[in-house]
Formats: C-alpha cells, sequence, structure tokens
C-alpha cells in the first residue's frame, strides 16, 4: 500500500521529498545522542542504511495521508456532531439549513447574549465549502494535499529545528526500521496540515466534541 | 500524543510551511470562507493549537443553547393557546427565550428552577410589582428632594447575586446613587408550595429567606448587571415592623398611601409571592420573625399552573434530547 501511494507522486515530487527529508531531517537525526537509548535504534540505521531517505520517504508518504485523513474524519465527525446537536438532520436537514436561515436576522426581545448565540448558529451556514470538501475528503485529497504541501529542505529544518528534538525520539522511540520511522513522521505531518487548515477556517466560536478529541488521542497514543 | 500536537501545530504556525498549508486552504474552501474567516495564523497560533489539542466543548454547548433558545420560540406559540394567562401577565417569545436561557445557563440545568423564573416572570407583570414600583419612585424622588441627594429611578432586577456569587431575591426594586451606593427598595421572594416555608424559617431558626438576602447583602455585597456593590455601599434595612398598623405579617398589599408613609427613611419592602392556597399555619409563620413581610397571593390558579409548568418543562426537555 505504501509503494503504491509514493508512486502517486511523480519522480520530481518523489524527489523533492526525498531532498527535503535527506537536507532537513539528517542533521537533526545525526545529532541525537548515541547513549540515548530511543534515538541510538534510529542513529544506527541511518548511519548503516544507504536506503534509508527512500525508506522513510515511503513512509512518511504513507503517514502523512493516514494522519491527514484522521484529522479530516476527526473534524468532519465533530462538525456533523455539531450541526446534529443544533437539530440539523434531525428537524429540518442538511440541506435546508445551508438554503435559509434558521433564526430570524434581528430577532426581538432576546438579550445580547442570545442574539449572539444564534448568530453564531447561523453562521455556520457560512462554512458549507467546509463541509461538503469534508464529505469528499478521502485518499485521493490526502494525497492531492500531500503533492503540494511536500516541505521544502528549509520549511522541515525549520520546523524539525523549532520543535527540537525531544518530539522527535519519542516519535521514532519505538520504530524498528527507516519506514515505520518515516510513517510516523509523515502521521505527524499530516495531521499538522489537517489541523493547519483547520485552524486557518474554523472560527474560534465553533466547538466541538472533547471526547471524539480524547478518543482520537488515546487511539494514536496506541500507535506509539 | 497531545502533547506533542499541540507543540508541532504552536511552532508550525510561525514557518514557511505554516504559511504555505493557509495559502493552500484558501486555495481549497474558497474566498467565501477565506474572507469569513481570514485571521493571521502566527498571531492566533496559541489558540489553534490548543483547539488543536484540546477540543472546546463548552463551544458547542452554547450552539446546543442557542438552538434551544430558538426552539423557546415554538414552545411558547404551542403553549400560548392552552395557557391565557401567558398573555394575561405579558409573557412574550422573547422572555420566554430568556427564562430557558437561563436555566441552560445555570449549574445542572435543572428544569425544576423553571418553576421560579416563571413565576419571577409573571410577578413582573401583575398589577402589584407596578403599583410597587410607583410608589418607591414617588419615595425616590421624595428622598432626593429632601436630602438633595441624587438616587437614580427606582427599577426592578432580577438576577442579583450576593458576593459569593449566590443569588440574592428574585425580584429586587433598587436605586443607585452617584455616590456609588445602591438602595434595596424592595426585595420580592417568589415562592410555591413546595419551598413556601423558605419564607419564615431556614433550617430550625425562625429566620426566613429575606432576612439572609439581608444579612448576605451587608456582609458580602451584592452583584448585578456586571456591576458589583461592596457590603458598605448596599443600602438595605428592613421596614420596621411597627411602621405597619397591623403588625409584622402583612396578609395582603399595601396600598401606595401605606407605602410612602412606612417609607421614611432608607427602608426595604420585604414581600413574598406565594401561592392563594397558603394555608393560615402557613401565613402566621410568616409573622413571627419579627420583620414585616407582606404576602402577594398568586393571581393565578395552582392547578392550571402546575399543568403549565408540567407542559413547558416537557417541551424543554424534549427540545433539550433532541
Amino acid at each position: 500500500m505504501a509503494s503504491e501511494l509514493i508512486e502517486a507522486l511523480t519522480p520530481s515530487e518523489r524527489e523533492s521529498l526525498e531532498r527535503a527529508i535527506a537536507a532537513g531531517l539528517a542533521p537533526t537525526i545525526q545529532r541525537l545522542p548515541m547513549l540515548q537509548a530511543p534515538g541510538v535504534g534510529m542513529a544506527l540505521l541511518f548511519l548503516g542504511d544507504p536506503a534509508f531517505i527512500a525508506k522513510f520517504s515511503v513512509g512518511y508518504v504513507e503517514g502523512f495521508a493516514a494522519g491527514f485523513l484522521d484529522g479530516a474524519k476527526l473534524w468532519r465527525d465533530e462538525f456533523t456532531a455539531m450541526l446534529r446537536l443544533v437539530g440539523v438532520g434531525t428537524i429540518v436537514g442538511v440541506a435546508e439549513f445551508f438554503v435559509r436561515p434558521l433564526v430570524e436576522s434581528d430577532p426581538e426581545g432576546l438579550m445580547p447574549q442570545s442574539k449572539e448565540a444564534l448568530s453564531r448558529l447561523n453562521s455556520l451556514r457560512t462554512l458549507k465549502p467546509v463541509l461538503l470538501w469534508l464529505d469528499a475528503v478521502g485518499m485521493e485529497t490526502a494525497l492531492d494535499t500531500l503533492r503540494h504541501l511536500i516541505p521544502t529542505a528549509d520549511e522541515l529544518t525549520e520546523v524539525v529545528i523549532l520543535a527540537g528534538r525531544d518530539w522527535l525520539l519519542a516519535l521514532c522511540g519505538k520504530a524498528q526500521d527507516a519506514r515505520a520511522m518515516g510513517t510516523q513522521c509523515g502521521r505527524l505531518f499530516g495531521r499538522l496540515a489537517l489541523e493547519l487548515m483547520r485552524g486557518g477556517v474554523e472560527p474560534f466560536s465553533f466547538g466541538v466534541a472533547g471526547s471524539i478529541e480524547n478518543e482520537m488521542i488515546a487511539t494514536e497514543e496506541d500507535r506509539l | 500524543m497531545n502533547f506533542v500536537v499541540h507543540e508541532l501545530v504552536l511552532l508550525a504556525t510561525k514557518t514557511k510551511y505554516g504559511r504555505r498549508v493557509n495559502k493552500w486552504s484558501m486555495r481549497v474552501f474558497g474566498e467565501e470562507v477565506a474572507r469569513f474567516s481570514q485571521r493571521d495564523l502566527s498571531m492566533e497560533a496559541a489558540r489553534i493549537a490548543q483547539r488543536a489539542a484540546q477540543r472546546d466543548f463548552a463551544e458547542s454547548v452554547r450552539l446546543v443553547e442557542a438552538f434551544v433558545i430558538m426552539e423557546a420560540k415554538d414552545i411558547f406559540e404551542s403553549l400560548a393557546g392552552k395557557y391565557p394567562m401567558l398573555r394575561t401577565y405579558h409573557l412574550d417569545r422573547g422572555s420566554m427565550a430568556e427564562m430557558i436561557r437561563k436555566v441552560m445557563d445555570r449549574k445542572g440545568r435543572s428544569l425544576e428552577s423553571l418553576r421560579g423564573l416563571l413565576v419571577e416572570a409573571l410577578g413582573r407583570n401583575i398589577p402589584e410589582t407596578g403599583e410597587l414600583l410607583d410608589a418607591m419612585e414617588f419615595v425616590r424622588k421624595r428622598a432626593n428632594k429632601a436630602l438633595k441627594k441624587k438616587w437614580s429611578p427606582a427599577r426592578l432586577v432580577s438576577g442579583v447575586r450576593d458576593g459569593t456569587e449566590r443569588e440574592l431575591g428574585d425580584l429586587l426594586v433598587v436605586s443607585e446613587n452617584a455616590d456609588g451606593r445602591v438602595w434595596i427598595m424592595a426585595i420580592i421572594e417568589s415562592k410555591s408550595f413546595s419551598n413556601v416555608t423558605d419564607l419564615s424559617t431556614h433550617g430550625d431558626r425562625k429566620v426566613g429567606q429575606h432576612l439572609w438576602d439581608w444579612r448576605r447583602a451587608k456582609t458580602r455585597g451584592v452583584s448585578f448587571e456586571g456591576r458589583h456593590y461592596k457590603a458598605q455601599d448596599v443600602v438595605i434595612e428592613p421596614v420596621p415592623a411597627a411602621a405597619w398598623g397591623g403588625g409584622a405579617y402583612v396578609p395582603k398589599k399595601k396600598s401606595a398611601a401605606d407605602r410612602v408613609r412606612e417609607m421614611s427613611g432608607y427602608y426595604t419592602e420585604f414581600i413574598g409571592f406565594a401561592p392563594q392556597e397558603m394555608s393560615v399555619e402557613k401565613l402566621g409563620n410568616l409573622a413571627d420573625q419579627g420583620i414585616q413581610l407582606e404576602y402577594w397571593p398568586w393571581p393565578f390558579d395552582k392547578n392550571e399552573f402546575d399543568r403549565f409548568q408540567k407542559d413547558l418543562t416537557a417541551a424543554v426537555d424534549k427540545a433539550l434530547r433532541r
């Protein structure tokens, strides 16, 4: 499956990814303290395997898609749960929700707090393109996003250096081979891309179900 | 893992990669969404990271609240035909919605508290309340003129709390002074059969709720409409029991002339708004506290009110569970 995914990239895209990983990630790996148990395996693998970057890249693509889709599924579940919470799908239906306002534009006799809450409800409608996108999101979307968001070497370096190496150790400490390490790293970057997309468009006033998030975190902890 | 997501998102928003993702998302979601939610990722990094790591359930709750407020309007229409007292006492869709919002704002969201809010809402619009307000306004003007003070017009307020955020009274008549003081001119406590004894006792002691309100206001201060008045700035003193010719217990509403006469200082009128079917014994207990307590009987039928409360609670409950 992973090899099929990476073949979805053009040779030049694949080359860009490998170059970025080699230039952005390798120095960090090389600087890992050899005496620290979590870093030893990774550093030894990197130093001893000439195909490390290629294998890591295969895993990265696989992980990116998985992380991206995990985040998208969470977002979609929360979005639709929120619509259900406000009655869409039970009394008016999603289509109708996006066609007409649920609430009068200026209801009379309400206090400012109530008007504000109603206005938030109505503004959900503005996110129609997001819901449509979430409805259609799948592997193809994930790969399309990956193609457009292959980090350049300096971008990758910037993120990795900023993040420091603790998370990297935590991330890769349990991985047994280069591809698994790539998968773990890619999963984080896929999730990261999705969260940045989400953070950029989702109004802060819209909540999402914490319980779903907690389930997701528990699942990811198991994976690690 | 949660921590890693938080850290990564926080850091990445400030990188070139973060900016590239942002541009990409604008392409994906289109200009309308971009215009609606355009923001500088790096400025909002902490919030975005926080949201990514742990979703904020409280906001969802507010959206549910918005939905139920909206439902409240329909609930009102469905009940208004069946219960004419709603229109008689000028309850409308807006006040119904506000009542439900208050229930949802309260801890535990107990629909039991609807009863108190209902009585309070109806109590605002009975003739007694209007007459009380007129009399207090007369007293206020008289005080300003005689003492050269600047007390603001008497008005009704609800949702008053003491300094520890506990509710204080259901409906109050207050007047504020430019010097930072508030004069509590009247406290109306709404009671039903189940808790009417609160008017006359607190545990084993014959100290009713009004006296507790008085004590809390005197020691903890009061807050309403976003402003807090320290204890020393709260003017509240029971009208002397002897001021009423008939003794401490006042079995029915006073006339405007009675009020104006007995409010000869910075006093406070204590009023209990309770079912008209209260027993003589319970009414008698009100007089044992040594303070003057006026009793306003509900002007509506208790059974009708009970049916209405039951129907309303069921309707709100249904909306909440949907």
